[in-house]
């Protein structure tokens, strides 16, 4: 991948004064705000060369905005904005190096598919001969050798997006950005691209920035995910950090399914501590990494726990946490058996186990049992 | 199944049949009038010429103002056009009270009585010499004919995906070169069809003209009105065929062009916004 990417480097201008340490773009105290609404309030992140960087969040998060911002469709409230170390803050979007894949395509309809795709070398003035050659490469890249005549309306939605993403790659932009590109596609189809999109951007070296509501999409393609919540950054981590160490109950609740049960801390040591819920049950979480700031006497908490950490048995078992309930009902789901286990007190547990290893019943009683490390201690929120 | 023919739908039919040949056929009768040989606007009869096809082609008294009539009709599309186009892709991404007011603006002038429009600009346009000149009643004409190229042009406009002008500028290219290689293209069909119904507009508009034109720019339904003071000649019902066939013409093409359904939609979702 590295190799790869140095070699797609290799007439790209350097950032000035930078060196390798100059992220490929930097946004600094972003915010954007219509009228009263504050859609993006005053957010910092990077994007580093040859990184795969999604934005991920519920509708109204300000993902989107933000995308815009970073390719100038939409005029910044406040903060700064560099594209490889140079100011583009206030810069047209034409002036940027960027390039965009939209959700609806936003092919030029007129156009056949070979100056769709040579439309941005066309801008940039570059001979007629180095575009022929360059966009038969694009298409070759995009597995759309032969559909060089054709014109948009004469292609499938799936055959519009790889247009889509020819006609952004071929510019060899700074940054290449995508808005929910692959959301208009069915599911077969979008995961099909999803892989495909990844091994392109992992053989080009392509920086992207890519915006999503879709949490498997942003897990399988991203190198990092930033998770959004009313304008703010949520987390900014690894997919896998995301998902074992989510930031907050918020994070946690949007990325994978999970329990939850509010309650405060009680006991803090250095390796463990103890959170009483509000239905006054017990549980006992590691002490660890970021949440350590959550973690001392009487501060109130939420504790997260994946249905897939849980397994049910007939008798008490000998872990960190068990917690006795009835079983309300479960399903069949394919590769798993999904449980809902009425707790003490109010309150469902869910509970996915692999196989249908126990046999339980409606209304039988069982014990719900996890690990300490299995316990997502986050701020309430 | 219920039988093809039932009562209420037979009486439907009949009606709507009914409906067509009232509002058609005065149309029908002039046309076929024109097509008479008698000397007189009588009551129509069965033996043809082409007599006054061939008059109204070649006596000046006609061929003059039908020169008039289609220069200022081109000269009050081509205004037309220049003043909808900004404003129907202007007001098209405009939200909020001030748009709706904006679009009530640019429409409001279809909706004057073309006498009130021919009084006001009358004395506007003999203040700053306009009155009788060509750019005078094309501008006049261009009040009527700017709302409907602006419906036709936002009716296609909005059929159109706008992410593609931003995909143009994001993939390099400035406000103008979008315009002209994207905006424009996605369109023209609008635009086309807009320059029609302007064209119509004016070339059928006689309030206007009767107040605005001279003698050196004096249009057809002007000259048809001052000829019908003193006589009645056939010529008059041929000159009104050759108006109903280019209208016809041009509303058939308009349509097709923007599509009825398009602009049926549009002046739908105006009224809602209002």
């Amino acid at each position: 991948m590295k190799d790869a990417s140095a070699e797609s480097m290799k007439d790209r201008v350097a950032p000035p004064g930078g060196g390798a340490t100059t992220p490929d773009l930097e946004v600094q105290g972003l915010c954007k705000h219509f009228g009263s609404v504050v859609a993006v309030d005053s957010i910092d992140f990077t994007v580093d060369s040859g990184e795969f960087v999604s934005i991920l969040g519920p509708s109204g998060c300000g993902k989107t905005t933000t995308l815009r911002m970073v390719a100038g469709l939409e005029e910044v409230t406040a903060g700064r904005i560099f594209i490889r170390g140079r100011d583009v803050t206030h810069l047209p979007p034409e002036k940027r190096n960027t390039a965009m894949v939209f959700q609806s395509y936003a092919l030029f309809p007129h156009m056949n598919v070979h100056d769709n795709v040579a439309f941005g070398l066309k801008m940039r003035g570059v001979a007629k001969a180095e575009i022929d050659d360059r966009v038969a490469m694009a298409m070759r890249r995009v597995r759309l050798e032969g559909y060089e005549k054709r014109k948009p309306s004469q292609l499938s939605g799936g055959q519009r997006q790889r247009v889509a993403v020819a006609r952004a790659i071929i510019v060899e932009p700074a940054i290449l950005l995508l808005d929910e590109a692959l959301t208009n596609l069915d599911r077969r189809l979008r995961q099909q691209l999803q892989l495909e999109l990844k091994e392109l951007q992992v053989e080009l070296g392509i920086t992207s920035l890519f915006v999503t509501h879709d949490q498997e999409e942003a897990l399988t393609m991203s190198d990092r995910i930033i998770v959004m919540d009313e304008g703010l950054i949520a987390q900014n981590a690894e997919p896998s950090e995301v998902y074992d160490r989510p930031a907050s109950a918020f994070v946690a609740g949007f990325i994978g399914e999970s329990n939850r049960l509010d309650g405060s801390v009680v006991a803090a040591g250095d390796e463990a501590c103890t959170i009483r819920t509000d239905a006054g049950l017990d549980l006992v979480g590691v002490h660890a990494g970021h949440v350590g700031h959550v973690a001392h006497v009487g501060r109130q908490c939420a504790v997260m726990v994946r249905p897939r950490a849980i397994t049910l048995h007939a008798e008490r078992p000998a872990k960190d946490n068990v917690i006795e309930g009835v079983v309300k009902l479960w399903a069949y789901k394919g590769e798993s058996y999904e449980y809902v286990v009425t707790l003490p007190g109010g309150g469902d547990l869910l509970v996915s186990l692999p196989r249908r290893e126990a046999v339980f019943e409606r209304g039988d009683r069982v014990f719900a049992a996890f690990d300490a490390r299995d316990v997502i201690v986050v701020e309430r929120g | 199944m219920s039988p093809r023919w039932s009562l209420s739908s037979l009486s439907y039919r009949v009606l709507g049949l009914a409906t067509v040949i009232f509002l058609l056929s005065p149309l029908v009768i002039v046309v076929w009038l024109s097509f008479g040989s008698s000397p007189y606007m009588a009551k129509p009869s069965l033996d043809f010429s082409l007599r006054w096809y061939e008059e109204i082609f070649t006596a000046s008294r006609w061929t003059g103002p039908f020169q008039h009539s289609l220069i200022i009709a081109a000269g009050s599309s081509v205004l037309s056009l220049l003043l909808a186009t900004p404003a129907a892709l202007g007001l098209a991404k405009a939200q909020g009270r001030r748009a709706v007011g904006l679009n009530f603006g640019v429409m409001v002038p279809f909706f004057m009585p073309g006498l009130i429009l021919a009084v006001g600009l009358l004395m506007f346009a003999s203040r700053i010499g306009l009155s009788g000149t060509f750019p005078g009643i094309m501008i006049a004409h261009s009040l009527w004919g700017t709302p409907i190229a602006y419906l036709a042009i936002r009716a296609v406009y909005a059929g159109t995906d706008t992410a593609a002008e931003e995909a143009a500028r994001v993939l390099g290219a400035g406000p103008l070169r979008t315009f002209f290689l994207v905006t424009l293209p996605s369109i023209l069909p609008g635009v086309a069809a807009g320059a029609l119904f302007a064209f119509v507009i004016s070339f059928n508009e006689f309030m206007m003209s009767l107040f605005l034109t001279a003698p050196r720019t004096v249009t057809l339904p002007v000259v048809i009105w001052t000829s019908l003071r003193y006589e009645v000649s056939p010529a008059v019902a041929a000159i009104a065929s050759v108006f109903i066939g280019i209208s016809v013409i041009a509303v058939i093409i308009g349509l097709r062009l923007v599509g009825t359904r398009g602009l049926l939609q549009l002046t739908a979702a105006d009224a809602v916004k209002k």
